[in-house]
């Protein structure tokens, strides 16, 4: 009896336990108990910088902490810190997370984990949003409130979608060109792209969510092909099922998010964010085209010396993935300008 | 009405017993196959049937109840402790060769893996401890084993698969689940 015991024992030691460091680094990991949830947060990096960087996942039902756990961004870690967190709708937050569930809710998540953070660690002097994908549309609604706005230094936008239908019709637009250039150049999957002008030529404007559906898949086909370019070694399935991250991120259909996702556009908003902005685009993004980073551009109300457009010529929906140097730079370049 | 009709053959050829063999086991539990736990359980025999075919070999069907405490640590998320019941059915052969099904529904407390804080009335930021929360989830499952009662030793060893999901979080999908371990048989 006395084994089992010991073996008891044993795993609940192991639960406590946790790494200071990780590859040298630092890591802080912490659940936020916000309104129902707990929500992960890791942060990591070098937090003597004063500079903390949070990373906004997409999805909206994806993980910021498997992008963590998966070292997406660990060429950031040297010179800066970087919090990432689980949104209410996914990862592995705990708790009910889709009840309760609306924009103005996870931006208000988002306020609580910037509090944290500003609490916990005293010299977190610059605090800037970077938000990915929908991370784009979470990071420029919290923004468009002013008091929000005040505790945040500056706004980074990789591939984010701020303007949904517009976000949709590009890549519509994306798909169909992509789709022609493959039945023009005679490829052997030919039939598959006829398909896809068949079934995507009709959505002119976005009306349900199955529409979304329809043109997302075939814009996701082009962009595993992008990524087939990746710099960062692709986390096995074992590797991934067996970290904190793994139990399988759900895509289930959460209807408020999916209702947001056809009509949501913040263009009408963005003139009250003036804060410094980077927009990063990939010019082979079919998810979120390059036309959504030219419309954050337009109506952002920051000042133009203040707001750049960068493109990443061969780069993909994941903007960090391919040309990671030429990423990492004009982050630096960004950072060290305005933090 | 088909159903009822083959059961009632069924009976014809098997004899009931009273409901004794209940056993305890203990299982080394794998959730999401990756991170560890131990279950222990005790197996209540609700029904019993025995039937002999033509070479006079035995073959016996077992219904049972399976109330078992569980603790499994998902290490970096969540530690959970579960407890609750399975509905199985098992049958085993003359030469011992066990195979079941089973399905239940389970308490699942989890304690979060990190330290937790929560925003006070004050606008402070304070620990919750033992943070962690409450929800149900089923599994359902196959198990084969080799059991040692027809050569007259009161254990068995099984392996299981199944799959659990925990609505509605913290496993929002089917989580894969694998039991190894052994069964200990008590009213020789």
């Amino acid at each position: 009896m006395k084994k089992p015991l010991f073996f008891l024992f044993l795993l609940v030691a192991t639960a406590c336990y946790k790494d200071p460091i990780i590859n040298g680094q630092y890591s802080g990991e912490y659940y936020i108990r916000h309104e129902g949830v707990d929500m992960p947060v890791y942060v990591r990096g070098n937090v003597d910088s004063e500079v903390f960087l949070f990373f906004l996942h997409g999805g909206p039902k994806l993980s910021g902490i498997e992008e963590a756990i998966s070292n997406q961004f660990a060429n950031l870690h040297e010179q800066y810190a970087m919090v990432y967190y689980d949104q209410r709708s996914g990862g592995f937050t705990h708790g009910n997370r889709n009840e309760n569930i609306s924009e103005e809710q996870l931006a208000k998540d988002l306020d609580v984990v910037v509090d944290f953070i500003k609490s916990t660690y005293s010299n977190a002097r610059s605090i800037f949003l970077m938000g990915h994908s929908w991370g784009g549309y979470l990071g420029t609604l919290y923004l468009t409130d002013a008091t929000r706005q005040d505790k945040i230094t500056a706004w980074i936008e990789l591939a984010g979608n701020h303007n949904q239908p517009l976000t949709w019709l590009s890549s519509r637009d994306f798909v169909l060109e992509y789709a022609q250039a493959q039945i023009d150049a005679n490829a052997e999957d030919k039939s598959f792209w006829e398909e896809a002008i068949e079934k995507v030529t009709p959505i002119t404007t976005i009306e349900k969510f199955e529409d979304i559906l329809d043109i997302n898949f075939f814009a996701q086909v082009i962009d595993r092909r992008v990524g087939e370019n990746s710099v960062i070694p692709k986390q096995s399935r074992i590797e991934y099922m067996s970290s904190p991250a793994g139990i399988d991120v759900t895509q289930k259909p959460i209807p408020i998010l999916d209702n947001l996702a056809i009509t949501a556009n913040l263009n009408p908003l963005m003139p009250n964010i003036t804060l410094p902005s980077l927009i990063m685009s990939g010019r082979l993004d079919a998810i979120v085209p390059l036309a959504v980073g030219e419309n954050a551009m337009e109506f952002l109300g920051t000042p133009d010396e203040d707001k750049s457009l960068v493109i990443l010529e061969k780069s993909g929906h994941d903007i960090w993935k391919i040309e990671q140097e030429r990423f990492v730079r004009e982050i630096e370049n960004f950072v060290e300008k305005y933090k | 009405m088909r159903y009822l009709l083959f059961l009632s053959a069924l009976l014809c050829f098997t004899r009931m017993e009273a409901q004794n063999e209940s056993s305890l086991s203990l299982h080394y539990h794998a959730f999401n196959i990756f991170h560890s736990g131990l279950e222990l359980g005790y197996d209540a025999p609700l029904l019993k049937l025995e039937s002999i075919n033509k070479k006079e070999q035995k073959r016996w069907y077992q219904l049972y109840l399976g109330p078992s405490l569980g603790v499994y640590n998902f290490r970096g998320n969540h530690t959970g402790i579960t407890l609750g019941s399975d509905l199985g059915l098992k049958t085993i052969g003359h030469n011992g060769f066990e195979v079941e099904i089973f399905g239940g529904a389970h308490y699942l407390r989890t304690i979060n893996a990190n330290q937790t804080f929560e925003l006070n009335n004050n606008g402070d930021f304070e620990e919750v401890k033992a943070a962690g929360q409450h929800y149900y989830q089923w599994r359902l499952g196959i198990g084969f084993g080799k059991n040692f009662l027809p050569k007259g030793h009161p254990f068995s060893v099984n392996v299981k698969v199944g799959a659990s999901q925990t609505p509605p979080q913290p496993s929002p999908s089917i989580t894969p689940n694998i039991w190894v371990g052994t069964n200990y048989y008590f009213n020789q």
